[in-house]
């Protein structure tokens, strides 16, 4: 199976998960089981392993009460917001957005379908109001008559008819 | 627990991904609908206050004229019939070159949303109308002139 296949269904964060011995025994056979089919994935679980390791083999540091002193006022100055660093907003990339926001790409693809949805049924015109109810079965919506020729709807008293009637001026 | 939870998240990006496909095939469902037709009957009829009475091929349609109108001649002067596409025009020619256009624009259950015109020897528009009409109901469009009376154009869409 392609490595961008086992990312989008969610196992980048398993590989993590493995990687950081997380994993109960059955689910971390079943991921050897797909390392052993995918290189990619085996080069992506070895980097978190690295990390993972890294992190954990580090050894404490520990600063001199005068370190300390200083060390705490060069954050805080380099954390003031008229920095540069800080001028960027940081901004996830799309990747991220997805994989690690499920839920929010989630609600976007609902969105899209309402919207699409909506926008079908609306140029069905489902939303507009039909009149089932008129008893002939015919509803004038809009009229609009030519030049120098006014129009009018009717229907005679005792007539199922909906009559259009044009007041054109006779041709001689 | 934990495992269920985590199951359940890799679901996510499956629905996902189906969401984003129904999204992208929703308006295939538009384009299927504008391939159907609609059935359009026309009777173009004369009518006039001379003598002729009514002509019988105007069938059941002959008696609701004349409780509609004051003529005394109703003669079938033409009998088009055509099925456009949704949103496709269709035309009939009229006497005196004018002509019948009629654009259906939508369909549903039974229901049928037409805008209609009749066009001048010109070219313009001298009444366009949107109607809505259930399936075997007639509309009239009348009015025009003709020799010494008047155009009446019945539309209907047959059942």
């Amino acid at each position: 199976m392609p490595h961008w296949v086992h990312m989008a269904t969610g196992r980048g964060r398993r590989l993590a998960a493995y990687a950081a011995e997380e994993l109960a025994p059955a689910e971390r056979a079943r991921v050897e089981a797909d390392l052993r089919a995918c290189p990619a994935c085996r080069r992506e679980a070895e980097a978190y392993r690295l990390v993972s390791g890294t992190l954990r083999t580090q050894p404490l540091v520990r600063m001199a009460p005068e370190q300390a002193a200083t060390f705490w006022a060069g954050v805080e100055r380099r954390v003031r917001p008229d920095t540069t660093a800080l001028a960027r907003p940081a901004r996830p990339a799309l990747r991220e957005l997805f994989w690690d926001y499920p839920r929010l790409s989630l609600a976007s693809a609902v969105a899209a379908v309402i919207l699409v949805v909506g926008l079908t049924l609306g140029r069905m015109e489902v939303w507009s109001p039909w009149s089932p109810t008129a008893p002939n079965g015919v509803e004038v919506v809009s009229i609009e008559g030519g030049e120098d020729a006014p129009v009018m709807v009717f229907q005679a008293p005792g007539s199922s008819l909906k009559v259009i009637w044009v007041f054109e001026k006779p041709t001689s | 627990m934990r495992h269920r939870r985590r199951s359940g998240h890799r679901m996510v990006p499956c629905v996902t991904l189906v969401c984003s496909l129904v999204a992208l095939l929703g308006p295939l469902h538009s384009t299927l609908d504008a391939q159907a037709t609609v059935t359009l009957r026309v009777q173009v009829i004369y009518a006039a206050n001379e003598p002729g009475g009514v002509d019988t091929r105007l069938g059941g349609l002959a008696a609701e004229l004349q409780r509609t109108f004051r003529y005394s001649k109703y003669e079938l002067l033409d009998s088009p019939q055509g099925s456009p596409a949704l949103n496709q025009s269709w035309q009939a020619g009229l006497p005196g070159d004018r002509r019948l256009e009629i654009t259906p624009t939508a369909m549903q259950g039974g229901q049928y949303s037409l805008t209609v015109r009749v066009l001048s020897s010109g070219g313009q528009a001298v009444v366009n109308t949107r109607v809505r009409l259930r399936s075997g109901a007639t509309v009239l469009v009348g009015g025009p002139s003709h020799r010494k009376g008047v155009l009446i154009i019945a539309i209907t869409v047959p059942q």
